[in-house]
C-alpha cells in the first residue's frame, strides 16, 4: 500500500509539473485542465492537489507567486523552475521506460512460460 | 450567509489538524479561494448559489484527510541551528570577558535579557506581512530617515538606525515592477541614505555608516538581479552600485577633513588607534606584531594597566576591541576561534538568506545578513590591525548594551523571516506583464 500511495503521488506530481511546463496557472485551473486532458480520466481534488504544491515548492521544482484576477482579489498562481523542468524531464523518462516494461509484458512475454 | 458558515466549519476542521497556526492564514486563502472559483463555476452551469457551494466543498476532500496533508507540509520551522548560534555567539562573548576579569554588572546583565526579549519578541511577528504593505513600507522608511537624519533622539537613534537596512529593502521591494521610475526612485534612496549617514554623522561612527550602506545597498542589488526594474538587471545592479559608490566619495572627498580622516581609517598609522587614549596601553598593530601562536603576547605595556585590577564590562578596549585583548592574551589561535565564531554566524545568515524562497524574504534576510557580514568584517580587520577609527560592535559578542540589544532585535528579525520562509508568495505589481520580470533567482 506505501507503494501504491507514493507511485501514486509520483505519478500526480509528474502530472502537475507537466501542467506547467507551458504556462504559469492557478489551482483551480490545474484541475480543470487536468480533466479536460485526460477526457476525465483524472480528477484531482484540491485537499490533494494544494498540499502537492507546497511539497513541490518545496523541493524547489516549482515557483509561486501572487497576481491581481479580474474580480481584483489576489490569485496564487505556480510556475515550473529549472530544476521542475529538470524533474519533468527526468520523471517522463522513468514513465517512459515503466510503460514500456509493462507494455512488453502484457503483449509479448505470452509463449515463455510454457517451455 | 449558510454558505458561508458552511465553507468556514470546513476551513475550521481543516485548520484544526495544523498545529502550526502561522499557516492557518496561508490554508485559509488558498482552499477558500478555490470553494469560491469552484461554486462560480457550477453557479455559471445553472446550479443555485447555495447548491454550488455546498458541492464545491463536497468536491474538496475530507477537511480531516487534508487538514493531515497540510500539516505534513507546514511544520513549525524551530530553527535551532541558528538559535544554537546565537546563544554560542553570546556565550563566547560573556566568558570572554570575564576570563579577562571584565565586571558584568547589572546593566550588561540587564541588556542581556532586554536583547533576549526583544529576539523573542522579533521571532514572533511576521514581517513579510508588514512590508507588503507598499505605502506602510515606504512610509515607515522615509520617516525613520528622516528621524535619523534630524537626530530626533540622539545616540539612541543613531543606534536604532542599524533597522534602515530592513525598512529601506521592504520600501524597495514595494517599488517593483515600475521599471525606470522605480529604479531612479531606488538610487534616490540610496543616496539620501548615503548622505544622512556620512554627512551628518561624525567620522567616529562611519564604520557603522558603511555597515548599514551595505545592508541596503544589497538589498537593492538583490532586487534588480531578480528583474525588479526590468529586464536589464546587471545594468541595473551597476547603476546602484555606482550610485552608491559615488555619493559616498562625493560625502568623505568633498571636505579636506572627512577625506584626511577617511584615509587614516583606510591605512592605519602606527600609534593612531583608539586604543592609544587609554593610559598605559599601546596600539592594535603593537599587539597584533608582538601576538604569539598559543599564550600571551609580548607588549609589556598592556600588561600593567590590565593584569592587576578587573577591567569594567562596558570599558572601550573591551566592547570595541575585544579580538585583539584575545590574541594579546592567548594568541593567535584563540583570536582565530573567537573570531570563528561570528564569522560563522554571517556566513549562514547570508547563506540562509540567498535561499529563502520569495524575493522579499531574500532582501529582508540578505540586508540583515549584510549588515551583520559588514559589521563583523570590519570589526575583525580593526581588531587586527587592518583598518584604523573606532570599529563597530561585533554582533551579539562584544558593544555597548544598546548596541547588543539591537543586534539581538536583528537577529530576532532573521529567525522570523527564516522561520516564516514559505508561507509568503511575491505578489507581481501590475505592470509587470509588461516588462515581463522574471522573479527566480537562479
Amino acid at each position: 500500500m506505501a507503494g501504491d500511495k507514493s507511485f501514486a503521488t509520483s505519478s500526480t506530481a509528474m502530472l502537475v509539473l507537466k501542467l506547467l511546463e507551458q504556462e504559469d496557472m492557478y489551482g483551480y485551473q490545474m484541475i480543470e485542465e487536468l480533466a479536460r486532458r485526460s477526457d476525465n480520466a483524472f480528477t484531482l481534488k484540491a485537499g490533494t492537489l494544494y498540499p502537492l504544491l507546497h511539497d513541490l515548492e518545496g523541493q524547489g521544482l516549482i515557483h509561486v507567486y501572487e497576481l491581481e484576477a479580474e474580480n481584483g482579489r489576489m490569485r496564487k498562481y505556480y510556475s515550473l523552475t529549472k530544476a521542475g523542468r529538470g524533474s519533468l524531464a527526468q520523471k517522463e523518462e522513468e514513465w517512459d521506460a515503466f510503460a514500456s516494461a509493462v507494455n512488453r509484458v502484457l503483449k509479448g512475454g505470452a509463449g515463455i512460460a510454457s517451455t | 450567509m449558510r454558505q458561508l458558515d458552511e465553507k468556514e466549519k470546513y476551513l475550521d476542521i481543516v485548520c484544526a489538524q495544523v498545529r502550526w497556526k502561522h499557516a492557518h492564514g496561508v490554508i485559509r486563502k488558498e482552499l477558500g479561494d478555490h470553494i469560491e472559483d469552484q461554486a462560480a463555476a457550477y453557479a455559471a452551469e445553472g446550479v443555485p448559489e447555495q447548491e454550488a457551494t455546498y458541492r464545491a466543498i463536497c468536491s474538496m476532500g475530507d477537511p480531516e484527510e487534508v487538514g493531515m496533508a497540510y500539516a505534513a507540509c507546514f511544520r513549525p520551522k524551530r530553527q535551532w541551528g541558528m538559535v544554537c548560534l546565537i546563544v554560542l555567539t553570546v556565550l563566547l562573548g560573556i566568558g570572554i570577558r570575564l576570563a579577562m576579569g571584565g565586571i558584568f554588572g547589572w546593566r550588561s546583565v540587564a541588556a542581556l535579557v532586554f536583547g533576549c526579549g526583544c529576539t523573542a519578541l522579533f521571532c514572533c511577528l511576521n514581517l513579510y506581512d508588514l512590508a507588503q504593505r507598499a505605502w506602510f513600507a515606504r512610509a515607515l522608511f522615509v520617516v525613520f530617515l528622516l528621524a535619523v537624519a534630524l537626530e530626533l533622539g540622539g545616540t539612541y537613534v543613531r543606534h536604532a538606525a542599524a533597522f534602515l537596512p530592513l525598512l529601506f529593502a521592504g520600501a524597495v521591494y514595494s517599488l517593483r515592477g515600475k521599471g525606470l521610475p522605480a529604479l531612479i526612485a531606488c538610487a534616490a534612496a540610496l543616496t539620501a541614505v548615503t548622505w544622512v549617514l556620512m554627512a551628518r554623522w561624525s567620522m567616529r561612527n562611519y564604520l557603522y555608516a558603511v555597515g548599514i550602506l551595505t545592508g541596503c545597498l544589497f538589498a537593492a542589488v538583490l532586487a534588480a538581479l531578480a528583474g525588479a526594474f526590468g529586464r536589464r538587471r546587471f545594468l541595473a545592479s551597476g547603476v546602484l552600485i555606482c550610485c552608491a559608490a559615488v555619493s559616498a566619495a562625493a560625502v568623505v572627498f568633498s571636505n579636506a577633513y572627512r577625506m584626511q580622516e577617511f584615509v587614516k581609517i583606510l591605512l592605519p598609522v602606527e600609534g593612531r588607534t583608539m586604543l592609544s587614549l587609554t593610559p598605559g596601553l599601546c596600539t592594535v598593530r603593537d599587539v597584533v606584531n608582538g601576538a604569539r601562536m598559543i599564550g600571551r603576547g609580548t607588549v609589556a605595556a598592556i600588561a600593567d594597566a590590565q593584569g592587576t585590577a578587573p577591567v569594567n564590562g562596558s570599558d572601550l578596549s573591551l566592547n570595541s576591541y575585544l579580538l585583539t585583548q584575545v590574541l594579546y592574551r592567548w594568541g593567535w589561535l584563540a583570536a582565530a576561534a573567537a573570531s570563528a565564531v561570528p564569522l560563522g554566524f554571517v556566513s549562514l545568515a547570508l547563506v540562509r538568506a540567498l535561499r529563502l524562497k520569495s524575493l522579499l524574504g531574500r532582501m529582508l534576510a540578505g540586508a540583515v545578513s549584510a549588515f551583520f557580514a559588514a559589521q563583523t568584517l570590519i570589526y575583525c580587520a580593526a581588531n587586527f590591525g587592518l583598518l584604523g577609527g573606532l570599529p563597530l560592535s561585533l554582533p551579539l559578542l562584544a558593544g555597548g548594551e544598546l548596541a547588543l540589544a539591537l543586534n539581538f532585535a536583528m537577529a530576532g528579525a532573521l529567525i522570523a523571516l527564516f522561520r516564516m520562509d514559505g508561507l509568503h508568495a511575491d505578489r507581481i505589481p501590475k505592470l509587470s506583464k509588461r516588462l515581463r520580470v522574471r522573479l527566480e533567482w537562479v
